[in-house]
């Protein structure tokens, strides 16, 4: 920032430096000293060409002089003011980032120093008068020697003096209306310029227009009527004096653009941060206005700032807090997944070592039994019955429990697949493999059951899948077993094959009871169980469950086809681990 | 020939004898029993038994560690 301005302070002194001073001054008092050799033509003499060097070249000293402290004074004030600004902006926006309070009052000097501004080109507006006139008044005087023309000068003075000061007061007028506007929109943060400084606003035309037809009106009359000159070096001294006023005009407000450029980055960066409030303590109309404006905005933006801060601060709050829950509540859930997984294992433990216990010794004292009778075979009559009795109820004890051992284990599995505590050794399988081993576990129940044949049929090659082989045997082993449950004669048909390019079937069909519709839908719920089976032997109502899980572990699923006496068919499928092409 | 049943279970230890000693009956099976890993150890360096049935889920010390000992 303070690099910018020295930038600034450097351009603006170029612009004010001697040279285009003299220049300017020059083409004034060349001008001038024209006129009043058209004017005094007629008396045209060595005298008056001698009056005719003195009087320019003491007019080129006046007016540089005056130009160079009006404008010196000015320009040296401008910078002050325009440094001062974002000075104190900033300084009001780094006690406002420490939390320190702008105190009443801060910025008053600030404001004081923008006042000046116009004021400052108020003092040159008649610092130019007063080189205008001071000059043709001596020139009159030392011409004529008149009074009459001293007090025409001194009234043309006047006249371009207030004409002058007017057509200052439009300039500044519009300038202090574009820059109000456009601090406005800088501090909407919509980014602003001063758009209109070198060019005017249409009011600032009309104004300038009056100013312009008035000034040059009454320099007329004062020419034409006063010093009874003729029309046209009076119309030309007019347009020279126009053209170099402007010039003059230009240059100031080149200077006054520079300086505002800088205080509207300054009030910009306000905007963006926040920043300090500017204090309202003159009178003038514009800056009171500027100063409203300015902080109605940082108000806003203060206002803005401390609602977001509060937001973001409870908002951390909130979330610091939840994070604290979110981690306790992750703690827990590590807490009960460890307690459910130690619970599992701890549960099959505890339910198959007395289950094995039991059904152990039940064995053992079966066969005990039956040796030690089939050793006495001389059993008769009412003791004969009763061993009889004793050997069913310990079948009755040894089939029981191995049921509850399969419920036990077919539970602990559902758990265990449920909850994400199953080891799954996946490795590539050839699912027609499976088959067979499946159908070779099959064996006892195939020979015990004379009147169902047993069909295993294996589509060569198959894709490979990915899979834990004793787990996919158990799916296929508990269709089969199902099949032949519930199929008192006829066959049971097993059938691998590649189901596509992507998948790999097995299929169980047998021709058994079939199952009715309402169980079909049912047929893979938990503990559902439909019709008895044939052999009167009660599953647990898991094992479809569970094949159901084992797919779909593998993006596989189950699907089962059925009616009632017409046999039911079973189709498990299991993706191919890579895709495969038929040869 | 000598078999060790290593396991806390109080049932399951006269289970697995008896078992073990039917099925052996005439081949001059001998059947040891312990109750935890540390007497396990303790009559495998004893015994040597050309066999053990070690449980795993065992209070003190489990049956990995007791084979692990025993390996190593």
């Amino acid at each position: 920032m303070l690099k910018l301005f020295s930038a600034l302070v450097e351009r603006t002194s170029y612009c004010f430096s001697f040279v285009p001073f003299v220049a300017i001054s020059g083409c004034f008092a060349t001008s001038y000293a024209f006129f009043i050799f058209y004017l005094s033509v007629e008396q045209f003499a060595p005298e008056t060409i001698k009056a005719f060097g003195l009087t320019t070249g003491g007019m080129l000293v006046l007016f540089t002089l005056l130009h160079a402290v009006g404008f010196g004074v000015l320009e040296r004030a401008g910078i002050r003011a325009g440094l001062e600004l974002p000075r104190r902006i900033n300084e009001s926006y780094r006690r406002f980032q420490d939390g320190t309070l702008l105190e009443p009052g801060a910025l008053e000097l600030l404001l004081k120093q923008l006042a000046e501004f116009p004021r400052y080109h108020m003092t040159v507006a008649v610092a130019v008068a007063i080189g205008v006139t001071i000059p043709s008044l001596g020139v009159e005087f030392v011409f004529s020697g008149s009074l009459r023309h001293l007090a025409s000068g001194i009234a043309g003075g006047v006249i371009a003096g207030v004409l002058y000061c007017y057509l200052c007061y439009v300039i500044t007028e519009t300038l202090s209306a574009d820059l109000r506007s456009a601090c406005r929109r800088a501090l909407t943060r919509r980014g602003a310029t001063i758009p209109r400084v070198y060019g005017m606003g249409l009011r600032g035309k009309i104004g300038f227009a009056v100013a312009v037809v008035f000034f040059s009106m009454g320099m007329l009359i004062y020419f034409l009527w006063f010093c009874r000159a003729s029309l046209l070096p009076s119309a030309g001294f007019l347009v020279i004096t126009f053209l170099t006023v402007m010039l003059l005009v230009s240059l100031y407000l080149r200077s006054v653009k520079a300086a505002f450029d800088e205080i509207l980055l300054a009030a910009r960066s306000a905007g963006r941060g926040g920043g300090g409030l500017l204090h309202l303590g003159n009178n003038e109309k514009e800056l009171v206005e500027f100063a409203v404006d300015f902080n109605g905005s940082i108000r806003e933006i203060i206002a803005l700032r401390r609602d977001l801060e509060a937001q973001v601060t409870a908002r951390t709050r909130d979330l610091a807090t939840k994070a604290r829950e979110l981690a306790k509540a992750n703690e827990r859930l590590k807490e009960l997944d460890s307690m459910k997984s130690n619970f599992l294992s701890s549960v099959s433990h505890e339910l198959r070592t007395p289950l094995t216990s039991i059904l152990g010794f039940a064995r053992l004292v079966k066969r005990d039994f039956t040796r030690a009778v089939s050793l006495g075979i001389l059993l008769e009559g009412k003791d004969r019955v009763k061993a009889e009795k004793i050997k069913a109820n310990l079948n009755i004890i040894e089939r029981e429990g191995e049921r509850l051992t399969r419920l036990v284990n077919n539970v602990i599995d559902l758990a265990r697949i449920e909850s994400g505590h199953m080891e799954w050794n996946d490795e590539m399988l050839d699912l027609g493999l499976c088959v067979e081993q499946a159908a070779r576990l099959m064996e006892g129940a195939v020979e015990r059951r004379a009147d169902v044949e047993m069909i295993v049929k294996v589509e060569d090659p198959l894709p490979p899948v990915r899979a834990d082989q004793d787990r996919i045997i158990q799916v296929i082993v508990n269709l089969l077993g199902n099949a032949f449950k519930f199929t008192a004669r006829g066959k049971v048909r097993v059938t691998a094959r590649a189901g596509g390019q992507r998948e790999v079937h097995v299929l169980v069909e047998d021709t058994g009871v079939g199952i009715g519709p309402e169980d079909l839908e049912r047929v893979f719920d938990r503990f559902h169980q439909g019709e008895p089976a044939p052999d009167r032997t009660a599953g647990n109502g898991l094992g479809l469950p569970i094949c159901r899980e084992i797919a779909e572990h593998y993006g596989g699923c189950i699907k089962a086809r059925s009616s009632l006496g017409s046999g039911s068919r079973f189709m498990f499928s299991l993706p191919a681990a890579i895709p495969y092409r038929r040869m | 020939m000598k078999i060790l049943i290593v396991d806390d279970e109080i049932h399951i230890r006269p289970l697995l004898e008896q078992t073990l000693e039917e099925l052996g009956e005439g081949h001059g099976v001998r059947v040891l029993s312990a109750s935890n890993g540390e007497e396990g150890l303790a009559a495998i360096e004893k015994e040597r038994p050309s066999l053990v049935f070690l449980d795993i889920m065992m209070p003190g010390m489990n049956g990995y560690r007791v084979c692990r000992s025993v390996k190593g």
